[in-house]
């Protein structure tokens, strides 16, 4: 493939998944780290031939940005055990608005609840409602099997379900 | 085991079964109204979920790290990190990686340790030698430090995210579409799919046209009826509707013209104009303003045909509310009732910013609302949204409660990215479970391209869409407002659902064309039961000074087409109503001669005796073409008042009187806004849906604008 069109190729993919991927590595490692890490993978994306296209690319870019961020977190852990933990679930960057309707309560509450959620069923949740994925691309992401993707998806469900329950009665 | 603890219960709630599975669980759901709940109940969490992640704040995309990204390989830096991360990317996509060098070694020894010596063969990348590219050796000497920066600073304050670019997101999205559309195996790359539309996209608009799902003679003719008349109603390139307005008809003597002759007319889209822009708190433009149509929207209480008629015919006469002298004659058609199949429609319809354009939302809206005031009224119309959530707005409703269904319509709002994949489950899942046998079940969605298959891989969509169509609910997809850069693979994409549901595919850019298109979608459910259907009225001069058909302008004919059956005219569907109304001066009451006696010609002889007002002829086809029947009665005018006529004649009139306001009629007589208030708001009759009180409504809102 020409090199321009490959450019014009990356650019599309990148401005379609960047954000969403930032997101979603800022979540793993911090925003700085995440930033690298988002980098690489584009960078990466640039060298493979054949590129993931279709169906492919976004199992392929979280994969690799979880991987990395894996990494980093297991090296840092190595490096600078005292703070490892630290970094284990950053806050979002930043949160939203509060408003005063009770709808925006609710779901600020859903979000707070989403944090208390065990990382697995977190991880899946966060994979499908903040990043689209399918249920076979998040086994695909976490290298988990997909009836286990299936059973946190419905467990982490039920969880947020019964919070919301409970805080309104 | 309790369907409760069934993950399948999540992963159906959320599209991941296959058809087959979903089969297979939707018969256990059938037995179980709480898991249906359930399932309910996880979508409204989903939504939620949904919804309240897409709004949190993407982190930062700096133009730099963008621009780093763009210039490719040669200015990467921190490839600690990412080795790293190929290394893990090989475990996972072996293929891509290995064929990413020619060096059989290089994703193990990356794995190994990301020896910085072993990056350079990533870097080399693909680059055109043209190009000169620099080569790496350097860029990896240079940039290797700053592998640990990440680790240095990951404690700092981190950088104030940015709001989500709706738009960009929206866009973007077409992109991962684009993306899944071009269905290329893993190992054969296309570029043309997932670039840029640019180059595709005239060829795809220039043939969009084509497409368009093509009624049926039946369908067509109805569609071209309701579309009106394209001398009145064009719509211009840009999407705005113009209208030009024909002139009322005037006063006429039957002493120069006894003959009055027009087509019926079922349209009702100039009600639905005129609604929509004094919802706005805007007066309608007094062109597009239609008081045939402005009447016809309108149920009335007409007794149907016996004796295998197609239609029944009632006409009453009774004084005109704004000019007593006057005499109105309400001609009214009630067309026969057939039973036909009743139609489950659930609109799919994406409300994402994109949507907010012009030519895109407001357009969809004008057109469903169309479509829904030609229902019949035990059709059912359920709306799904999808944008950043995707939800139910309007369950199943029968279309008899028009004001429920409507108000669904007002309250939509463009917003939020989109996410098409869920809407589409939830679609069926309603359309299944309002599934009416025998009859007309159709998903229809409405979107600019931005169908985001998301969380549902598009194998599998197509795959339920097929299975679907086998199980007897098509699917329809309009795409608004996909000219321009934006289209091309997203067309595909849909296109290949629509094939797939046996249904059609249209493209919509102007008012006119989305109404014809929802039009010709209940072809299968509208049934034509006359065509041609002309009115021919003779007028005695001995009783009548002078006439005037209100409205019809449009609508008029030549006297001798009446009898001409290759001149086309209006066609009458079941159940139908028609309303015409007729001002006649009576003879002995001032303002019937507007014109001076003729000079050179005696009035023709007149019947003294006559207690006859008028003839009324009607003319119509079979269906399916072929010789017309005639039908013909005359009229005796038994000098009633307005307020002792039916409540129908009452509504009537006050709905053209309304139209006469509107239109700054010269014709209008003491009718005011609130004499309208007055006369309508005593002919009510039954409304049980609250059309009639919905007039009401209307001409309050009109009254304001005074």
């Amino acid at each position: 493939m020409k090199r321009t069109m490959r450019r014009r190729w990356i650019r599309t993919a990148f401005d379609a998944y960047a954000p969403r991927l930032l997101r979603y590595v800022a979540r793993l490692v911090g925003d700085e780290a995440a930033r690298d890490i988002v980098q690489q993978t584009f960078m990466k994306l640039w060298q493979v031939d054949p590129p993931p296209v279709g169906d492919h690319l976004a199992p392929w870019l979280y994969t690799v940005c979880r991987r990395s961020a894996i990494d980093l977190r297991r090296k840092e852990s190595r490096m600078l055990a005292h703070q490892a933990q630290l970094r284990v679930a950053p806050p979002p960057s930043a949160t939203p608005q509060r408003t005063p309707t009770e709808t925006k309560v609710e779901a600020n509450q859903i979000l707070a609840m989403l944090g208390r959620l065990p990382e697995g069923e977190r991880e899946v949740l966060r994979l499908r409602f903040a990043s689209g994925l399918s249920y076979r691309e998040i086994a695909d992401v976490t290298d988990k099997p997909i009836g286990t993707v299936s059973a946190l998806m419905h467990r982490g469900i039920r969880s947020l379900r019964t919070a919301v329950g409970e805080a309104s009665s | 085991m309790s369907l409760h603890d069934d993950p399948r219960l999540t992963a159906y709630a959320l599209g991941e079964l296959d058809a087959a599975e979903t089969t297979e669980f939707e018969a256990l759901l059938a037995n179980d109204p709480a898991a249906q709940a359930e399932v309910d109940a996880i979508r409204s969490m989903a939504a939620l979920l949904e919804g309240e992640l897409s709004t949190e704040a993407d982190a930062p995309v700096d133009e730099a790290l963008r621009a780093d990204v763009l210039a490719g390989p040669s200015k990467s830096r921190g490839w600690m990190l990412w080795a790293s991360g190929i290394a893990a990317a090989a475990a996972a996509f072996g293929l891509f990686v290995m064929s990413a060098n020619d060096e059989p070694d290089a994703a193990s020894r990356l794995n190994a340790g990301a020896a910085p010596k072993s990056a350079p063969v990533f870097l080399q990348g693909p680059a055109e030698p043209e190009e000169k590219t620099p080569r790496v050796a350097a860029s990896v000497a240079s940039m290797a430090p700053q592998s640990a920066a990440p680790m240095r600073h990951a404690d700092r304050a981190r950088e104030k995210a940015t709001a989500l670019n709706l738009r960009s997101i929206n866009r973007d999205s077409r992109f991962a579409d684009g993306a899944v559309v071009g269905d290329a195996p893993v190992g054969g790359y296309d570029p043309n799919v997932a670039l840029p539309p640019a180059a595709a996209a005239p060829a795809t608009r220039a043939a969009r046209p084509m497409q368009l799902a093509v009624g049926k003679t039946a369908g067509k003719k109805i569609a071209t009826g309701l579309l009106g008349r394209g001398d009145a109603f064009n719509a211009d390139p840009a999407g705005r509707d113009q209208f030009i307005a024909p002139p009322e008809n005037p006063f006429t003597q039957p002493t120069l013209e006894p003959l009055s002759t027009f087509s019926i007319d079922v349209d009702t889209a100039s009600y639905s104009m005129v609604r929509s822009r004094l919802n706005q708190g805007r007066r309608p433009n007094p062109a597009s303003v239609r008081i045939e149509e402005l009447m016809n929207y309108f149920d009335y209480d007409y007794a149907p045909p016996v004796d295998g008629q197609p239609f029944a015919t009632h006409v009453e006469v009774a004084s005109a509310p704004w000019a007593p002298a006057h005499r109105l004659v309400r001609v009214g058609l009630k067309g026969k009732m057939v039973d036909r199949p009743r139609a489950n429609l659930v609109f799919l319809l994406d409300v994402s910013g994109s949507m907010s354009a012009r030519n895109k939302l407001p357009l969809l809206k004008d057109a469903m609302s169309t479509l829904v005031d030609n229902l019949h009224p035990d059709d059912r119309v359920a709306i799904v949204v999808y944008a950043g959530a995707s939800g139910l707005v309007l369950d199943s409703t029968p279309a008899k409660n028009k004001r429920a269904i409507l108000g669904a319509l007002e309250r939509l709002k463009s917003g939020g990215g989109t996410n098409g994949g869920a809407g589409i489950q939830q679609a069926y899942w309603v359309a299944a479970r309002n599934f009416v046998q025998g009859g007309v079940n159709r998903v229809i969605i409405g979107t600019d391209g931005d169908f985001n298959v998301g969380t549902t891989s598009r194998h599998a969509l197509v795959e339920m869409v097929e299975q679907r169509a086998q199980g007897g609910i098509a699917l329809t997809v309009l795409g608004f407002g996909m000219g321009g850069s934006g289209g091309g693979y997203n067309d595909a994409t849909l296109e290949q659902l629509a094939d797939k549901g046996d249904g059609n595919y249209a493209f919509i850019d102007t008012a006119s064309e989305a109404r014809k298109v929802l039009v010709d979608q209940l072809d299968g459910t509208l049934v034509t039961i006359a065509k041609d259907v002309k009115i021919q009225v003779e007028f005695n001069p001995a009783r009548v000074a002078a006439y005037r058909l209100i409205g019809y302008e449009n609508r008029r004919l030549a006297a001798q087409d009446f009898n001409d059956d290759t001149k086309d005219a209006g066609e009458i569907g079941a159940g139908h109503a028609v309303t015409a109304l007729y001002e006649v001066i009576p003879t002995g009451v001032a303002g019937g001669r507007t014109v001076d006696p003729l000079k050179y010609q005696r009035p023709k002889p007149i019947d003294p005796t006559s207690r006859e007002m008028l003839t009324l002829k009607l003319r119509y086809q079979p269906p399916t073409g072929g010789k017309s029947t005639l039908i013909s009665g005359a009229v005796i005018d038994d000098g009633v008042q307005f307020d002792a006529a039916s409540a129908d004649l009452r509504f009537a009139a006050s709905v053209a009187a309304f139209g006469m306001l509107l239109r700054g009629s010269p014709h209008a007589g003491s009718a005011t806004m609130d004499a309208v208030l007055g006369w309508a708001g005593d002919a009510l009759g039954k409304d049980e849906w609250r059309y009639r009180q919905g007039f009401l409504d209307l001409v309050r809102k009109a009254r304001r604008l005074r």
